[in-house]
């Protein structure tokens, strides 16, 4: 069963249609949302949330209707917005134990949770200092630690790594795959850096002028629709070449160490395996060739771009 | 439960700064200034007129609940939902279950208690001020209609905030001056939904300010009738009209941050 389902949503502000007939499911794992600026994303999350309501279509977050259970939805679903948003007045702990309070947790627990999340995102004995005096990085993890504390079995996170050095970046990454993979929670990530969306996702949604473009396992959108496999070896690698080319394989040299041979992967490598026999070549690395995200991001954004026009 | 107790405690702490300090202090202080005033320059012909219990229980009746319990919920409840838009919280408190009704309540509560002690404060030393026998009645019936006043301007100053968020202060003031100010004293059915109207009755009906005033044919037409019990089942019923209408409004409108430009 879907943890999302939308049939034909569409969102309009005043004569802008920021939604355009969208219906797309979204299963457990973690999605990413990706879309150019203004492709619907943020109106998306909100239509998903309740905060603003969809002029038409239809659609159900856990189970619950967006329209007419919010609240349900709200106690289910985590969300950490994009921008930089705190309570201020108050100290680290103190935003997370309100918000673990203002999702119906007595006053202890919520501050034992507000405590143990506070731990989990990395934030030290600067937990009890004002929010106002946190870095761009403090703020970003505090921001995070204020979605998850009510243990929500569905995580919107929007631009969770935006803002973050590389460290904290990878620490950021490997919370989200903590959750994912061990506390088998469901996240969606809306982001625009892909690398991340590589690193940690399942699947991907691509949104473009608020239609769905793209939706579909990162594993199959990174198959390579001419399939190859990159060769690198150690030895020469010009007698290695012409052995692959007696073969009949067909090669592209990538540098003085590695080429990609296409082909089926079983063809393809029993022919580099030859090849390395005959001509005493060590190899070193044999990986399937994928297709950057970004090109496939860049392709359907550019592709919907053209049926729009 | 719990959720408003958490959200009165952390709306505390939140306004424990020196800004809003110094506002208590200034709203405080802004009735003892002017009766102590009234006390080193008094009118000089005013005993001819008016009779001393008269001119003072007039004055501290529009200084306190009047004049310092509207302006202390004006700056404390008119920017409940602005100021949370503004730094960008709102959105926390909206993805929360039931977060946007327990904060405008909590805030509420907060706001109505902060204007209430600085009012009450104020009092407390203009009363002495007035040099009348009368001085604990009056203390104690003034000190019950700024807990009233604060309540119900609170009230109306939320649904203002709540319908302009943007530029709630100013309709708070718009709304002060031609309602509460100017409507209040029309004789007309109109008259009778605003809080003045029941105030005024609770005010001549506690402190007494003379028979002058009460048998005054044009105060008399905007001096609501009925008991004192009647007045405060009123200003509850108001006050609850207002809440729920603040509530409803805020559940059903679709707020979006300043900056948020991305759709």
């Amino acid at each position: 069963m879907p943890l999302i389902e939308l049939e034909k949503l569409t969102k309009d502000y005043g004569s802008f249609r920021a939604i355009d007939d969208l219906s797309l499911q979204i299963y457990d794992g973690v999605t990413g949302l990706l879309g150019p600026n203004g492709a619907g994303k943020s109106t998306l999350i909100k239509v998903l949330l309740g905060l603003v309501r969809c002029t038409s279509g239809t659609g159900r977050v856990l189970g619950h209707d967006i329209v007419k259970e919010c609240g349900a939805i709200r106690t289910r679903v985590g969300y950490m917005p994009e921008d930089d948003c705190y309570m201020h007045g108050l100290s680290g702990v103190e935003c997370v134990q309100v918000a673990a309070q203002l999702s119906r947790f007595p006053a202890t627990e919520a501050l034992r949770r507000g405590h143990e999340i506070l731990d989990f995102c990395g934030i030290g004995q600067e937990r009890y200092r004002n929010v106002e005096t946190y870095s761009t990085g403090m703020r970003q993890k505090l921001r995070f630690a204020m979605a998850i504390v009510h243990d929500p079995e569905l995580m919107i996170l929007d631009e969770p790594t935006s803002g973050l050095d590389p460290e904290e970046r990878e620490s950021m990454l490997n919370r989200i795959q903590i959750l994912a993979r061990q506390m088998n929670k469901a996240i969606i990530i809306c982001t625009h850096i892909l690398p991340d969306v590589q690193l940690v996702c399942d699947r991907v949604v691509i949104l473009a002028a608020g239609r769905v473009t793209l939706s579909e396992d990162l594993e199959v959108v990174r198959r390579s629709p001419d399939p190859s496999l990159t060769v690198t070896v150690h030895g020469d690698i010009r007698l290695f070449t012409e052995s692959l080319k007696k073969r009949g394989a067909r090669i592209e040299s990538v540098s003085d160490y590695s080429l990609l041979v296409f082909g089926s992967e079983e063809i393809a490598s029993a022919a580099v395996w030859q090849a390395a026999t005959e001509t005493s070549t060590a190899v070193r690395s044999i990986v399937p060739s994928r297709t950057s995200l970004e090109k496939v991001f860049l392709k359907t954004v550019q592709e919907a771009s053209h049926a729009n026009s | 439960m719990s959720v408003l107790l958490a959200t009165v405690r952390f709306e505390f702490s939140r306004i424990i700064t020196a800004g809003r300090i110094t506002w208590w202090f200034v709203l405080a202080v802004f009735p003892i200034l002017i009766a102590g005033l009234i006390r080193l320059f008094p009118l000089a012909d005013a005993g001819e007129q008016f009779d001393s219990h008269q001119v003072w229980s007039v004055a501290i009746y529009l200084l306190v609940p009047c004049i310092t319990c509207a302006m202390g919920v004006l700056l404390s409840a008119g920017p409940v939902i602005g100021t949370e838009l503004e730094q960008r919280s709102w959105v926390y408190i909206a993805t929360r279950p039931n977060g946007i009704f327990w904060l405008l309540l909590g805030k509420y509560l907060v706001a109505v208690a902060w204007s209430s002690t600085a009012a009450i404060a104020g009092l407390t030393i203009a009363v002495m001020f007035t040099g009348q026998d009368t001085v604990v009645r009056m203390w104690v019936a003034t000190a019950a209609l700024c807990v009233l006043s604060s309540m119900s301007y609170a009230s109306v100053f939320l649904l203002v905030g709540a319908i302009a968020p943007r530029r709630a202060m100013l309709f708070c003031v718009v709304w002060t001056v031609g309602v509460e100010g100017f409507i209040s004293f029309i004789p007309a059915i109109i008259n009778r939904m605003t809080i003045q109207y029941r105030l005024r009755a609770l005010f001549v009906d506690w402190v007494q300010p003379g028979d002058e005033i009460q048998n005054n044919p044009l105060f008399a037409m905007s001096l609501a009738e009925g008991s004192w019990y009647f007045q405060i089942l009123w200003l509850f019923a108001l006050t609850s009209i207002f809440m729920t209408a603040a509530q409803v409004i805020a559940q059903k409108r679709e707020f979006t941050g300043a900056t948020e430009s991305d759709v």
